[in-house]
């Protein structure tokens, strides 16, 4: 298992590498001059010292240089140039041997900076810290709302296979996988908050002057926006139970089980679900980026002050590095689900780590 | 009826110390940690229009020889000449030249046929990529050929999945057939069949040869179905030749305790006569690690210390029987 | 009668029994369960009609006397004249639809008005234009790019499946939506430029599915024999491994271009896609989304509630329709999907 986790642990860094080239090249691609991004456009500075944080920032080498400059906050150039690019924020060094001056100005992707915001001035790290509790409150609610919903239809669909119940279990799991879950937001905000007026319309607690912590506050706020993000999960683990529990169902040691005389509810929970479930841990890693994509569309829509709604405030106001920032955050989350998906099913399925 | 000028002696592909290895992959990195040595150091010859066959047990490596011959994989040594032609060092236009002469009939006449074409097109498509363009010809052929091999004239619409098994052996014998050449492989070509089929097909096989000549190197695991066919039969065991002989000369006398082993193991249609039958102990070693010296000497049954350290060499020990053990 | 029975030879029988047998492709009995799948077939037709009026968009506003983008700012949220005129015909109640008529002098809106008082129906119908050409040229785009990066992977291997399979790795890391809202946020997009964003980052899928595919395929024996017949490269993979990867790729393609319908109409709602005057069913959302709480300040009932429902419905049954066929597709065309050995 040590080697497993060792092995799988290697493989994500190729791709988290290829995110942050393909965040470069977005970055780069972006309407703008870096220099002016990142000064906010100070009149005051002089032409001069523009160039010296250009030459500071690596923005006149090569493109691989920019990109490692970029990446950990060291830029490099051939030559003495030390004297001509020390400033009071930015120290530089030459190498003999190699004759070359490392700069360091600070910052750096790896040191886990992301840039600054264009639209606050803070730094993307701290605006994208700040949310993350909120993306994440919501996304894990979400998951185990559509497990627990998801998972017993799809196998009292299987148990009872071609009565009504299935029917109309598969019917909606269709309907709800074709629905926009936007619409269906609205219409579930219509109903409960506006007609029934049994929930709140949004946010993710009544706002108050102290802004107490209040439990009960926070689920009634919680349970629309979980409700709507997990009906994809709950469409898609239900579909996935039925199949694995259709298989399970007929394979020859559950035939064993009931020729022993097992009670029939004993075999399903017993013998088939716990098979059922293995293949659904290989889901849970799209599943994770399902919410997190679908977390965009609600976190709006509720105004739950989530990544997710910062994305798109950001990205309404052209904030690049926040929009950035919180897709190479969405990537690091998804990478870290995936992750934990397949270590779980190798734990449970030990066939996994002998591939 | 003319004499036919007797060829039987000229050789007409010769195979010479064939290497294949195939890579064991492991680690992060995926490097090559070991080699699977399937085929290692073969050489043998067909003649022109004789049936050699080659036998042994799965795994043996004898279905990697036969598509090593044709360069469908690659290979990492020895060297094959055909007519002369050294096939390893063709060009690729060369080869595609070359592929008129050599053809293939496969042993699962499901997977070698693709479901989506119709069986006209199946045979016509080797006239097709050597340049026979012109439509009504190719039609012609396709006729010809399907009537070759005992088939309809009108099943040439049809497609795969309305064909039994043994017709689409039929079918694949008529794609190989389509190009006229001197030289077919026939890998396993009966061993996916019913057993009443299967003396069909071998038939078929049989009459083509008498009608034009061929040479086939018929590779079988099943030792009746390759005494029923084979002129001259090599025996392979873990990646090597361990006996080559003239039909009746193997089959009278065999001289290698594994394809005495293998002789055993056939049944008699004589409830009279007692064969003693002997068992091999143990199972056939991975070709990853073959045993040292002679390849064979954990399950022989007359080891001598001898075998486990010297590689026997593969001499003729009869006229034109060939054999590779310290003890005969 | 019993003449006649004696004329006909048994053999002939047999003979023309033969021959009306016609050959069976794979293709034909696809068709022909298809034909038996009642639901694939309502939604193929649903699918057809909504094609079709979209495409007689121009002439049928024209009959109306309506447009898409002409603005009444006096005539804003009408209510749809459909139910008071069904309520008219009936007798039921005879005063609102005149009233109504003669606000919006004389053009009737059958399913209302928007905020800015331009007729629903008319820019459902352009919106369907918009939305339908856009998933469906991204979805080609992304076929042709899949179906070409996939088969060129699974068939060459090595490197070249290496480079592939991690760029599609990587580009499927981040969920498809932020990457749409990253590119749309830096590019703001017209139709055609998110058309080519949507096919540009949904190739993914297919060339996964293609890959795989064309591994499987050439690991059967049809195409060792195609080589061993002297066929080129291009040849195998023009003729065998690309016919044989069809059906799946069908079945994925049906189901995409609903994904594609689906992530154009969040794009729009989220401000982010197609920019008004110009109507999709997504971004006549994102406006509807602003007046859903309006209430009369009169008569205390909602004004732009019906703006919700139009486009709503027509977005989840597109939608359910292309999946409903990739389905039934997926049934017909099972014995292929198998490539069965």
């Amino acid at each position: 298992m040590g080697r497993y986790i060792v092995r799988r642990l290697l493989q994500a860094i190729p791709t988290l590498l290829g995110v942050s080239i393909l965040s470069f090249l977005l970055i780069s691609a972006a309407p703008g001059d870096p220099v002016t991004l990142r000064t906010f456009g100070d009149v005051r500075m002089t032409e001069q010292a523009r160039q010296v944080l250009r030459q500071q920032l690596g923005l006149d080498q090569p493109f691989f240089v920019q990109y490692l400059a970029w990446m950990t906050g060291w830029s490099v150039r051939p030559g003495d140039q030390v004297a001509a690019l020390t400033t009071p924020q930015v120290r530089c060094s030459y190498w003999e041997g190699l004759q070359l001056t490392l700069c360091d100005r600070g910052g750096g992707i790896l040191r886990g900076d992301l840039g600054t915001s264009l639209d606050t001035k803070q730094p993307v790290w701290a605006r994208v810290v700040e949310r993350m509790a909120a993306t994440l409150e919501l996304g894990v609610a979400s998951l185990l709302l559509s497990l627990a919903i998801g998972v017993p239809l799809g196998v009292l669909s299987a148990v009872h296979r071609g009565s009504v119940f299935d029917n109309v279990v598969r019917f909606f799991a269709v309907i709800f996988q074709a629905i926009p879950i936007f619409w269906m937001a609205l219409l579930l905000i219509l109903f409960f908050a506006v007609y029934l007026g049994w929930l709140p319309t949004g946010g993710r607690q009544t706002v108050s002057l102290a802004q107490e912590f209040d439990l009960g506050d926070r689920i009634r706020h919680l349970l629309l926006p979980a409700l709507v993000l997990s009906f994809g999960g709950i469409a898609g683990f239900s579909r996935i139970m039925r199949t694995e529990m259709l298989e399970v169902l007929h394979a020859d040691y559950i035939r064993t089980a009931q020729a022993k005389g097992l009670v029939s509810s004993q075999v399903w929970f017993v013998h088939g679900l716990r098979n059922a479930l293995i293949p659904l841990m290989t889901v849970m890693g799209p599943a994770v980026v399902g919410v997190l994509g679908g977390a965009v569309v609600v976190e709006t829509l509720f105004a739950w002050p989530g990544m997710g709604r910062l994305t798109v405030n950001a990205a309404f106001q052209q904030d690049y590095p926040v929009v950035l920032g919180t897709g190479m955050f969405f990537a690091l989350l998804t990478v870290a689900g995936y992750l934990l998906s397949d270590l779980f099913y190798a734990a449970v399925d030990p066939r996994v780590r002998f591939e | 009826m003319a004499p036919t000028v007797s060829t039987a002696h000229k050789d007409l592909l010769v195979v010479q110390n064939l290497k294949t290895y195939f890579p064991v992959r492991s680690g992060v990195f995926q490097r090559v940690s070991a080699w699977v040595k399937a085929v290692d150091d073969v050489s043998f010859t067909v003649r022109e229009g004789e049936t050699f066959g080659l036998v042994g047990e799965s795994g043996c490596g004898k279905t990697t020889v036969s598509r090593s011959i044709l360069r469908l994989i690659p290979t990492q040594g020895g060297s094959v000449f055909f007519d002369g032609q050294e096939v390893f060092r063709l060009r690729s236009q060369e080869l595609k030249a070359l592929r008129r002469h050599m053809q293939i009939v496969f042993q699962d006449p499901y997977s070698s046929l693709d479901p989506r074409m119709p069986v006209g097109d199946i045979i016509a498509e080797s006239l097709l990529i050597h340049g026979v363009k012109n439509r009504s010809e190719r039609n012609a052929a396709v006729q010809e050929m399907l009537a070759k091999v005992g088939l309809n004239p009108y099943h040439a619409h049809r497609y795969p999945h309305e064909f039994s098994g043994g017709q689409r052996q039929r079918i694949g014998i008529a794609r190989a057939l389509a190009l006229n050449p001197r030289f077919i492989v026939c890998d396993e070509p009966v061993s996916a069949l019913d057993v009443s089929i299967q003396s069909q097909i071998l038939n078929l096989l049989k009459d083509l040869q008498r009608e034009y000549g061929f040479s086939y190197l018929f590779v079988a695991h099943d030792l009746s179905v390759v005494e029923h066919i084979s002129d001259r039969v090599g025996v392979m065991y873990l990646g090597k030749l361990v006996e080559m002989a003239p039909r009746e000369s193997l089959f009278i006398e065999p001289l290698h305790p594994y394809t005495r082993a293998l002789m055993s193991a056939i049944p008699v249609p004589d409830p009279r006569r007692r064969r003693e039958r002997i068992v091999l102990k143990g199972e056939v070693p991975s070709p990853l690690n073959p045993p040292s010296g002679c390849r064979f000497h954990p399950r022989c049954p007359i080891a001598q210390e001898v075998c486990g350290k010297v590689e026997p060499a593969f001499t003729e020990k009869r006229p034109d029987h060939w054999v590779a053990c310290h003890l005969v | 009668m019993a003449l006649e029975q004696t004329t006909v030879p048994p053999l002939a029988v047999s003979h023309t029994l033969v021959l009306t047998n016609k050959p069976q492709s794979y293709l034909d009995m696809a068709l022909a369960r298809l034909r038996r799948d009642p639901l694939t077939l309502a939604a193929l037709a649903f699918l057809l009609a909504v094609g079709l009026l979209a495409a007689a968009a121009g002439p049928i506003t024209a009959v109306l006397g309506v447009d898409p983008n002409q603005t009444h700012p006096a005539n804003h949220f009408q209510q749809p004249y459909l139910i008071p005129y069904l309520q008219w015909l009936l007798g039921v109640d005879t005063k609102t639809a005149p009233t109504l008529l003669y606000r919006s002098e004389g053009v009737p809106h059958w399913l209302g008005t928007d905020q800015l008082g331009r007729d629903q129906l008319a820019r459902l119908l352009y919106g369907a234009r918009v939305s339908l050409s856009i998933a469906l040229v991204a979805a080609a785009l992304s076929v042709v790019l899949g179906v070409m990066v996939g088969a060129l992977a699974g068939y060459f291997g090595g490197w070249v499946d290496d480079i592939v399979m991690w760029l599609i790795t990587t580009l499927t890391t981040i969920p498809d939506i932020y990457l749409l809202i990253i590119v749309s946020a830096i590019f703001r997009p017209t139709p055609a430029t998110l058309t080519l964003f949507l096919g540009f980052l949904g190739w993914f899928g297919t060339a996964r599915l293609m890959r795989g595919n064309v591994l499987k395929v050439r690991s059967l024996e049809y195409t060792t024999a195609a080589r061993a017949l002297g066929a080129s490269n291009i040849r195998v993979m023009l003729r065998h491994v690309i016919p044989n990867s069809l059906p799946i790729i069908v079945v994925s393609t049906t189901v995409g271009i609903g994904a594609l319908i689906s992530a154009e109409s969040v794009l729009s709602f989220l401000g982010l896609g197609v920019q008004p005057p110009t109507a999709t069913w997504g971004n006549m959302l994102y406006r509807a989304n602003e007046f859903v709480f309006l209430r009369d300040p009169a008569t205390k009932g909602f004004m732009g509630l019906h703006l919700l429902f139009g486009p709503g419905v027509l977005i989840t049954l597109t939608v359910l329709s292309f999946y409903l066929i990739g389905d039934g597709l997926r049934d017909a065309l099972d014995p292929m999907l198998k490539n069965k050995k």
